[in-house]
């Protein structure tokens, strides 16, 4: 399935407005700066982009979270493993360095912070554009980065050889931690969802 | 003998097939990857396949062991050169990962598909490493058919 130019503009209003109010959750729970913003929406070849991430041998901890409603969509964000020592310690307000190896406390952690951004990202669909959304229990998994990213378009793959593939940067004040999220929508039920606000996918 | 072999990245539902000294590599969660090797003139090919069969949508076939299987054999002998009768298979993959839409066992139905066809073909599997629930690294040597695989959290195994 093809999205027109003016599809994808919505598109990515869409993206920036769900993703808005994710970022502003996070930055509360995290009571720091932390901002989520849409880096690029694109239609992207499910091979050519799975092999660019397969470059990437990074060992992750990440949580994957299903939407399923009139529009389903695939939610994963990520975070190098020493990275999530970070982000527990933030969340528990401990000084950042407590946290020194992987434990059942990081994994509830990472889980926590998936259910948030899907919740938040869910609402703003529901609310704004009356999608029917409901974020499924999040799953955490450690491994490398290419292999999550597999794992992400997986579903899609099903379907469509191409995928609509949401990137997003991550900024965490005060701190070095690179986190990824990223959101792949199920095309046929996201174009139903540009026709039902009128735009012409 | 001095070369130096050029990595090529193999990704979701695709085919690569080349010489020595190339090497091929990829990362497998459920997906299946499957190596072909023809040791005689040192042609090789790893097709990385995401689901069991095709579901009849005017998709691309290399993401499926039926018919993306047979074609990799066919396309190897045919057009890269390879000798049918020299081939032999190593398997690598289909792990249990996130738990998505009914996907339960999808690396196993992978897996089971891709013996099926192999057995048909009269392909034998000399070497595999499949299951589990972390990911594979794996990288393929035309020249020498070794396969070397690192399972998350794992040591190196050379296949």
């Amino acid at each position: 399935m093809d999205i027109t130019q003016e599809g994808m503009k919505v598109v990515e209003i869409i993206s920036r407005l769900s993703i808005d109010r994710a970022s502003r959750a996070l930055s509360k729970i995290l009571r720091t700066g932390a901002k989520i913003s849409l880096s690029k929406a694109y239609i992207a070849d499910l091979s050519e982009t799975t092999a660019k991430m397969n470059e990437d041998l990074r060992e992750m901890t990440g949580v994957m979270v299903s939407f399923k409603g009139n529009v389903s969509c695939q939610l994963l964000f990520m975070m190098p493993v020493t990275g999530s020592f970070i982000l527990t310690d933030l969340f528990l307000r401990q000084p950042t360095g407590t946290t020194k190896e992987y434990s059942e406390f990081t994994e509830s952690v990472v889980q926590e912070l998936g259910n948030i951004l899907a919740s938040h990202i869910s609402n703003a669909l529901v609310s704004d554009f009356d999608a029917k959304l409901l974020p499924q229990p999040p799953q955490v998994h450690n491994d490398y980065a290419g292999v999550m990213f597999s794992n992400l378009v997986l579903e899609q793959g099903m379907t469509d050889d191409k995928l609509l593939l949401l990137e997003t940067q991550f900024e965490i004040c005060k701190t070095e931690l690179e986190c990824y999220l990223f959101l792949v929508p199920e095309m046929t039920s996201f174009g139903k969802l540009l026709d039902n606000i009128g735009v012409n996918v | 003998m001095n070369y130096t072999p050029n990595a090529i990245t193999v990704g979701v539902g695709d085919l690569k097939i080349t010489q020595a000294p190339n090497v091929l590599k990829t990362l497998l969660g459920s997906c299946i990857g499957i190596v072909l090797h023809d040791p005689v003139n040192k042609i090789g090919g790893l097709l990385h396949i995401m689901l069991p069969k095709k579901n009849g949508k005017d998709l691309k076939i290399t993401k499926y062991a039926d018919p993306g299987l047979p074609y990799f054999i066919s396309h190897i002998v045919t057009n890269a050169g390879a000798l049918r009768g020299t081939l032999y298979a190593k398997i690598f993959g289909g792990a249990k990962m996130f738990e998505t839409n009914g996907m339960l066992n999808i690396g196993e139905s992978n897996e089971r598909e891709v013996r099926r066809i192999l057995k048909e073909e009269g392909i034998k599997i000399v070497a595999s490493r499949t299951g589990g629930t972390k990911g594979y690294n794996i990288a393929f040597d035309t020249h020498t058919g070794d396969v070397t695989c690192r399972i998350f959290g794992e040591t190196v195994n050379i296949y």
